[in-house]
């Protein structure tokens, strides 16, 4: 077969490829539309450098993107924040809070306190 | 009709991807478009495929990506060449994604999707372009032009191509965010990228003096010590526009400066062979 042949059989595969998945996506998206939903996962506690850290995953379950995503947490007196500029459907960012008490032994609250709408 | 060989359709596919470097690197160093890709809903993504899908047919018409020029080619032609251009804009924009890490295999598909099509487009307007960005530059001409120090002026016109490039990119936050996550291993695919894609523009898709530089009797103009001593180059340029611009100082560790000018010396690069092409 002509080498053009080959290669152009091969886009043709990869462009319908990404035209189908995207029509699916579309299609599914139109059943299944919604705000997005992060979700945190709270980690086992390490001790080091002279303090305790408290790793977490966040994860977006919702159908849709969210922005500026702010993570809270706080320990008696202590609190950190973070945002996470961007996450998309699935997506998973991790992290860690830092804290100089044991969270082990206090109440520990890591949750989302706020997102944005692209 | 030019007779189809493989070795002529890896040099066309070549071309197209060297074209496609060219004009779509800037925006792989774009995190509005990363984000934009990874937002996009599906309708948006493939009203802009559709779009593009068009505009490219009408590039490929007027310039396409084979290297021959005979007029207004065949409405088939022109349509398999839009399909390759689009498919080898996907490619390579993943590849570079892969490569930086933009997208790894922990990515969701239809992020990936996004991301792929929205940095694959202006890739594909680049191959769709090759030929009038980088039209094959009549060989009796060039050999007019002989400089008295060749592998000079070879580094000069890579330097300035490179900081040319690199220069709208050093600034930007997108270069520190990138080195951020990079592991040695990932680095060592970067400068291998980077080599690769330079060897490409330079002496396998057909542009300028290809021939000529491919048969010169100096060392230092083999294509292999060619291409790697451009490169370091191309990573002085990089490293000299990051100290300009502040993003590097003598208080931040080595290997924030290795990581740092690896990952900007893939743009510098290829604009480093663009304007050992062109200048």
């Amino acid at each position: 077969m002509r080498p053009d042949r080959v290669t152009l059989i091969f886009s043709i595969l990869l462009v319908a490829a990404f035209t189908s998945f995207l029509l699916h996506a579309w299609l599914v998206e139109r059943k299944e539309s919604g705000p997005p939903m992060p979700v945190i996962t709270v980690g086992e506690v390490r001790e080091e450098a002279g303090g305790y850290t408290v790793p977490f995953t966040l994860t977006n379950q919702g159908p849709s993107t969210a922005e500026l995503v702010q993570v809270v947490a706080s320990l008696g007196e202590e609190s950190g924040e973070q945002v996470v500029d961007f996450l998309a459907f699935g997506e998973e960012v991790e992290g860690a809070f830092m804290f100089r008490q044991d969270p082990r032994h206090g109440k520990l609250t890591v949750r989302v306190a706020s997102y944005k709408l692209p | 009709m030019a007779e189809h060989t493989w070795h002529k359709e890896v040099c066309d596919l070549a071309r197209g991807a060297a074209g496609g470097f060219l004009f779509g690197i800037p925006l792989l160093y774009t995190m509005e478009v990363w984000w934009i890709g990874s937002s996009a809903h599906p309708a948006q993504a493939l009203v802009a495929l559709a779009v593009a899908a068009i505009v490219v047919y009408g590039l490929t018409m007027l310039n396409g990506f084979r290297g021959e020029d005979k007029g207004i080619p065949p409405i088939r032609e022109s349509l398999s060449d839009t399909v390759q251009a689009l498919a080898l804009g996907f490619l390579c924009a993943s590849a570079v994604l892969l490569v930086l890490q933009e997208v790894t295999w922990q990515t969701p598909f239809s992020e990936f999707v996004g991301k792929a099509v929205f940095e694959g487009l202006p890739f594909a307007f680049g191959v769709a372009l090759a030929d009038a960005q980088t039209q094959p530059v009549d060989n009796q001409a060039l050999e007019e032009v002989e400089h008295k120090h060749p592998v000079l002026a070879d580094l000069t016109a890579s330097f300035t191509g490179s900081v040319f490039v690199a220069f709208s990119i050093a600034p930007t936050d997108e270069v520190p965010m990138l080195s951020a996550p990079m592991t040695p291993f990932a680095l060592g695919v970067v400068v291998a990228t980077s080599l690769l894609v330079s060897y490409l523009i330079v002496f396998v898709a057909g542009f300028g003096d290809q021939k000529k530089r491919k048969s010169s009797d100096l060392i230092l103009q083999q294509p292999a010590v060619e291409t790697a001593l451009c490169y370091l180059v191309s990573l002085i340029a990089a490293g000299g526009l990051l100290l300009y611009f502040g993003r590097l100082d003598g208080h931040d560790p080595f290997t924030l400066w290795i990581t740092q000018i690896v990952v900007l010396g893939l743009p510098a690069t290829v604009g480093g062979a663009a304007g050992r092409l062109f200048l």
